[in-house]
């Protein structure tokens, strides 16, 4: 009987014995389409091929591929009569086979921490967000990290250099005609300024949307059937405090000087294993 | 979700705040309390107490970007 899940390095090479047509098929572990960390863990791989082996307990290491999402803690935002945003966390992808990691050794996922505000300072910037694993010789074996979000400033020099510090690891710069803003749209939301100047130099009262349709509202929480899914930016706010970051990896709004600047979104790793199956 | 000090046995330092903890070789988790949230990337903890050593952190090939 010919094998429902050929290892791929069969199918790309010529002459293997697999034959037909070949997808990727996601499976759907425990029943979830995905599988969400929020809170700091370690896994075996064995544990990993055991969430797989619900949907088919004869799957093998070989057999089963992972898809990893790895979204950064936002930062948060400023405190100031012209405090600014903080950035979003930003989003790293990568995939592996379950037979490319060490059975023998844990796999590491760090679920870094939003960043917090400060009164009248620049609030603090967030934590990484990591899966990652190690050989027994220290060497690795897989690593999606995604860099954290920095915190909103209170001076447009110092932001103007973090959001270049932030496009260059990741986060992306869009049309301002469309959105006012430098912005991730595939990420999450940018938290708003202190002072409600929309459309203007950056500092608008409404934090920034998460997706370029909007899918995701300021602040808001990501759609937790979405495997991309992210967080909205917080609203600024000139007179009080601004709102948090949406989870994950929103930035905070920015606050008035007598209030903290509104807390970045906490971090999340998702993953979800898929396998080759042959489809005739 | 509480939040932890990520401390790297090594040296001491603070090197990232996370949520939740899970034993790990070459790192130390200690649960950050309240009174505790200006204590962030870079502090040491050494012999029970935290210390503010971010410039001797931000000296370091690799770390100066961090910011507060």
């Amino acid at each position: 009987m010919m094998n429902p899940y050929p290892s791929p390095r069969r199918v790309v090479s010529s002459g293997g014995s697999t034959s037909g047509r070949v997808r990727k098929k996601y499976l759907r572990a425990n029943d979830l389409p995905f599988i969400e960390i929020t809170s700091s863990t370690s896994l075996m791989p064995a544990d990993l091929l055991a969430e797989a082996q619900t949907v088919d307990p004869t799957l093998t290491m070989s057999q089963v591929g992972i898809e990893i999402v790895a979204i950064g803690g936002g930062g948060a935002g400023g405190s100031g009569v012209d405090a600014w945003g903080g950035l979003p966390g930003l989003i790293a992808t990568g995939e592996c086979w379950l037979s490319d990691l060490d059975a023998t050794q844990a796999v590491y996922i760090d679920i870094g921490a939003g960043g917090v505000g400060v009164i009248a300072d620049w609030g603090r910037d967030g934590n990484f967000a990591s899966f990652f694993q190690s050989d027994a010789n220290g060497k690795t074996t897989v690593s999606v990290s995604a860099a954290p979000g920095t915190g909103g400033t209170n001076d447009i020099d110092s932001q103007k250099y973090f959001w270049c510090y932030q496009t260059t690891i990741g986060l992306r710069a869009v049309d301002p005609t469309v959105y006012g803003q430098l912005a991730n749209p595939y990420g999450p939301g940018l938290g708003a300024g202190s002072q409600d100047h929309s459309g203007a130099k950056n500092r608008g009262g409404a934090g920034n949307f998460s997706m370029p349709n909007g899918e995701t509202p300021p602040g808001g929480s990501a759609n937790p059937d979405d495997f991309l899914g992210v967080g909205g930016g917080g609203d600024g706010f000139s007179a009080g405090a601004g709102t948090s970051g949406g989870f994950p990896g929103g930035g905070g709004g920015a606050s008035a000087p007598a209030y903290p600047g509104a807390s970045g979104a906490n971090s999340a790793v998702r993953y979800r294993y898929f396998v080759w199956e042959i489809v005739q | 979700m509480n939040r932890f000090f990520k401390i790297e046995n090594a040296s001491g330092y603070v090197t990232a705040i996370v949520i939740g903890s899970s034993p790990r070789p070459g790192f130390l988790f200690i649960e950050q309390s309240p009174d505790q949230s200006h204590i962030g990337i870079g502090w040491s903890y050494i012999d029970g107490v935290f210390s503010d050593t971010t410039a001797a952190y931000k000296a370091q090939p690799g770390n100066a970007r961090i910011q507060k």
